[in-house]
């Protein structure tokens, strides 16, 4: 690893794009590194909250379909374990076949800096998964040593090329003892929660009373989905302008009424509790039966964003308890 | 490197032809063509997203057959926003088509069997597709029954071929309406009854159930009593699909997408899945 | 508090009420988890205290024809529910109602932005929060600003919790009539910012009693109302129209404000709704379960000037 000073560290990252850093709210062109993690997820650096995919010209009868291609060069700084974790995610969502050309397009030019944790809060079970504080993840991944130096090193080959790796000092041996230390420390403090589910019981566990009872006081708002880092769920809307029509993407909620509603009038989850059972089977049944992994990363985001104090680790527990045959 | 393809990207696509299908004007058919290139190769069963720039887009079975060239045929019903648009355009306007989407009917499994095919009112679309390319390929299939239910005679699709197919000995086509009606001298009764009374074999069987989802809950139970079972028994779900290629995450059921992991699905897959529907 | 908790427990026993209503703590102080149960046992763990956000009167929809619901309202609660009582939604005898002495209501995400740390255990005393042992933060501070200007409601509870109401420093809407002497630019310019935070995750809707509409229009597509994005007009036209829907039904509870995420200070609106009501037109929303709703009759005197 090497030793840079966070100033020229930032600084060098800005010459590959425009730098965004965690900030408490989100991740921002200006404020300062945040020593905690943002109340929002960098996922929009690849799924915008709203996306113009196609333009299509009105000329008389006649249409031109022009398409969009996102080119702006960014670099998200500081992304935590949790907010790489959640994009492999939804990247094995968009980019498998068929590809997502807007989603691959915002990848190669985005150049993910990540930071290992020392920011564990009581939301935080990351360690429940297959990961944890200092997983190094993203092009490069960096410690932050003290308020004035990190220590860092290039993980994709996006990442060696970034920066002139070698013009830096290599990290000595007591820097990384501490660093070693810390994240040690980090994990220490995370609450692990045992999910050892059997997804074929999928169907069960949707019918069970136990769940409906787990998600009773969600509200069906979508806060928790707009901060999740793993939400992708997406509505595409035609937004009429003069001479043209726009063919927008924009976030979605499982949340909301309208999101399951069909044609027809019918709506499977009209019911409230039904959308919010059918979000946690997402991420802990059918995203492990589509892609092999859970589709929770335990940043905490929804437990602390959830207007009605709902906790979704409640949720885990009780689900373990019904898999276990125990009553809650 | 791999050709750059936008899944989003409507093929603008020309209306060669337009035709009511019903007095009531509810129903309209749309041959389509894209004028940029192929009609595209497909499976009885798929689908399309058809757009017009404003109005978005909707999923719709494509009502040819593969063995069908010239042109994609769709029904459409109008019910919404841009259904309603639709039904305003006429031979010689533009509409956007992706696809062909979704998996479509199995086919391969299909062959050398019977084939039962059973349709309620607007939903034949696709079933029309399967019947076209069966009965153009006579030889694969084994015998060829079809029950095509629909509340009034004037709300059946496709009422001249049905007609012509009604004469030929190689496929049973036997119509129903739900109630008597005047002029109509042909069978009245609900499908599920009059499925009943065919009593199709279930040997060597596969049943097609298309239609409202009440009729659907109704003729399954009479599809496992004559001895059909799930794994030979397959539906069309073509609901809440929004992108068409298993991105949006809209249409899920349990860890299935409609609209890439379907529509066609057996009752057997769908028992697996979460009750969801 | 015990003495309701072993009534509850009777009743539930009894089968004289299906279920029970309320808060429980959750992994967060600063906020307590909604909770329902139909078992006996259940009940001590229910708790009231400041913490308390949504309205409960909100989830009585999800039990419709299931029978009696006890629930804990504080007043301006009480009065929505009387306002859905009015408005043919809710029958009043399907809801037990326990009255809660009111202290008023913390927004959760306010507290947080104030003390600027992990919130891990938060103590009442007196007019204050005490956070993490350490961090003193007024309660009004922290509060939307309905609860400043709530209104009375005529008591029709089944049973009451005993202790004092102790609203925090009740005052006029002086709020409002300051903000009424703003000029439009400036009031504008309040808008945009206070507006501009907003995701549309339509937490201040689903927390709502009031918001019972199977599809609300800004989920309607045809007519399009309002645009999907983020843009301030379609941020501001849902708000608006909201307010407007509101009109002479809103208790100003402040539950939207509590559960806004972005701190967005929703309760300016509500109480401007209140304080016209009452100014023009002597109305209280919800002040009892028999009134008329107040977009539902007309008064040969009501003020008409406001139509220029």
């Amino acid at each position: 690893m090497k030793k840079i000073k966070l100033k020229d560290f930032k600084k060098a990252l800005s010459k590959w794009g425009e730098v965004y850093i965690r900030t408490r709210d989100g991740f921002l062109k200006e404020g300062r590194l945040s020593s905690k993690k943002s109340k929002k997820s960098p996922k929009e650096f690849l799924l915008p909250r709203e996306e113009v995919l196609l333009a299509i010209h009105k000329k008389g009868a006649d249409t031109e379909v022009l398409e969009a291609h996102p080119s702006k060069k960014k670099v998200v700084m500081g992304a935590l374990p949790c907010d790489m974790k959640g994009l492999e995610l939804t990247t094995k969502n968009f980019l498998n076949s068929p590809e997502d050309p807007y989603y691959k397009k915002r990848v190669e030019n985005t150049l993910f800096v990540s930071e290992m944790c020392q920011y564990p809060s009581s939301s935080c079970f990351c360690t429940s998964f297959d990961y944890g504080p200092s997983s190094k993840m993203g092009d490069i991944t960096y410690f932050r040593l003290n308020d004035d130096n990190v220590l860092c090193e290039p993980i994709s080959e996006k990442g060696k090329k970034a920066l002139l790796w070698e013009q830096y000092p290599d990290a000595g041996e007591k820097d990384l003892e501490i660093m070693e230390k810390m994240l040690r420390e980090t994990a220490k403090r995370l609450q692990k929660l045992n999910i050892s589910y059997d997804f074929s019981r999928a169907r069960e566990v949707y019918a069970s009373s136990e769940l409906k009872d787990a998600v009773f006081s969600c509200l069906n708002c979508g806060a928790c989905t707009y901060v999740c880092p793993t939400c992708y769920c997406f509505d595409i809307r035609d937004i009429e302008r003069k001479d043209f029509v726009l063919r927008e993407r924009v976030w979605d909620s499982c949340m909301f009424f309208v999101y399951s509603l069909e044609a027809s009038g019918h709506n499977p989850r009209k019911n409230r509790s039904k959308r919010a059972e059918n979000r946690f089977m997402h991420k802990f049944f059918y995203q492990p039966l589509q892609y092999k992994e859970f589709g929770c990363t335990g940043c905490g985001r929804c437990v602390d964003v959830c207007p009605a104090g709902y906790d979704i680790r409640e949720t885990i527990r009780s689900i373990q308890s019904f898999m276990e045959g125990k009553n809650g | 490197m791999a050709e750059y393809i936008n899944p989003y990207y409507p093929q603008k696509s020309k209306i060669l032809n337009t035709y009511f299908e019903s007095q009531d004007r509810s129903l309209k058919t749309f041959d389509i063509k894209p004028i940029e290139s192929k009609v595209p190769e497909f499976i009885p069963g798929q689908f399309c997203e058809v757009s017009i720039g404003g109005y978005g887009e909707s999923p719709f079975g494509i009502a040819t057959s593969p063995t069908e060239k010239d042109f994609l045929r769709f029904t459409v019903n109008k019910a919404g926003f841009l259904t309603s648009k639709l039904h305003e355009l006429s031979k010689g306007s533009y509409v956007g088509i992706r696809g062909p989407l979704g998996n479509g009917y199995p086919l391969d499994r299909f062959k050398g069997n019977n084939i039962v095919i059973v349709g309620g009112g607007f939903a034949f679309t696709t079933l029309r597709s399967l019947l076209v390319f069966m009965l153009h390929n006579r030889n694969d299939f084994k015998d060829i029954t079809v029950l095509y239910g629909a509340r009034t005679p004037d709300l059946f699709l496709y009422k001249d071929e049905l007609k012509e197919w009604e004469k030929r000995d190689d496929v049973d086509l036997v119509l129903t309406i739900d109630k008597p009606y005047e002029g109509w001298n042909k069978k009245v009764g609900l499908v599920p009854p009059v499925l009943e009374e065919m009593s199709p074999s279930p040997v060597e069987s596969y049943a097609v159930v298309c239609g409202p989802p009440i009729m659907i809950k109704f003729t399954l139970p009479v599809l496992f009593k004559l001895g059909f079972k799930p794994d030979r028994i397959y539906t069309s779900l073509e609901k809440r699909m929004k992108c068409g290629i298993g991105k949006c995450g809209r249409c899920n059921v349990g860890h299935k997408y409609i609209c890439k992991d379907g529509p066609v699905f057996s009752f057997e897959e769908l028992n697996k899945l979460p009750e969801d529907l | 508090m015990e003495k309701v908790k072993e009534e509850l427990k009777r009743l539930l026993q009894e089968g004289e009420i299906k279920g029970v209503l309320g808060f429980v703590p959750s992994s967060s102080p600063q906020k307590n988890r909604v909770f329902y149960t139909e078992n006996p046992d259940d009940v001590s763990r229910f708790t009231v205290s400041l913490f308390n956000t949504p309205n409960l009167t909100t989830y009585l929809f999800r039990f419709k024809d299931k029978g009696k619901i006890a629930l804990f309202l504080r007043p301006c609660e009480q009065r929505a529910l009387n306002v859905l009582i009015s408005e043919g939604k809710i029958k009043r005898e399907d809801v037990f109602v326990i009255g809660v002495p009111c202290q008023g209501a913390v927004d959760p995400f306010r507290l947080e932005e104030q003390v600027d740390a992990e919130i891990n255990s938060v103590e009442v005393k007196d007019d204050k929060i005490l956070v993490n042992n350490a961090i003193s933060v007024y309660i009004k501070e922290v509060m939307p600003y309905s609860c400043r200007v709530c209104e009375d409601v005529e008591e029709d509870v089944d049973i009451k919790i005993d202790g004092e109401d102790k609203r925090p420093s009740h005052e006029e809407y002086s709020k409002i009539e300051d903000f009424d002497k703003k000029t439009p630019s400036e009031k504008w310019a309040f808008f945009k910012e206070t507006f501009e935070r907003c995701t549309r995750c339509y937490a201040c809707r689903e927390v709502c009693p009031m918001c019972y509409c199977e599809q609300c229009f800004v989920d309607s597509y045809d007519p399009l109302w309002v645009e999907p994005g983020l843009s301030l007009q379609d941020i501001m036209s849902y708000h608006l129209i909201k307010m407007y829907h509101m009109a002479g039904r809103c208790t100003n509870c402040g539950a939207c404000e509590r559960a806004c995420p972005e701190n967005i200070p929703l309760s300016l609106l509500t109480s401007m709704l209140a304080h016209r009501l009452k100014r023009d037109f002597g109305y209280i929303s919800g002040k009892n379960g028999t009134q008329k709703v107040f977009l539902g009759e007309y008064h040969y005197e009501d003020k008409g000037d406001f139509i220029k």
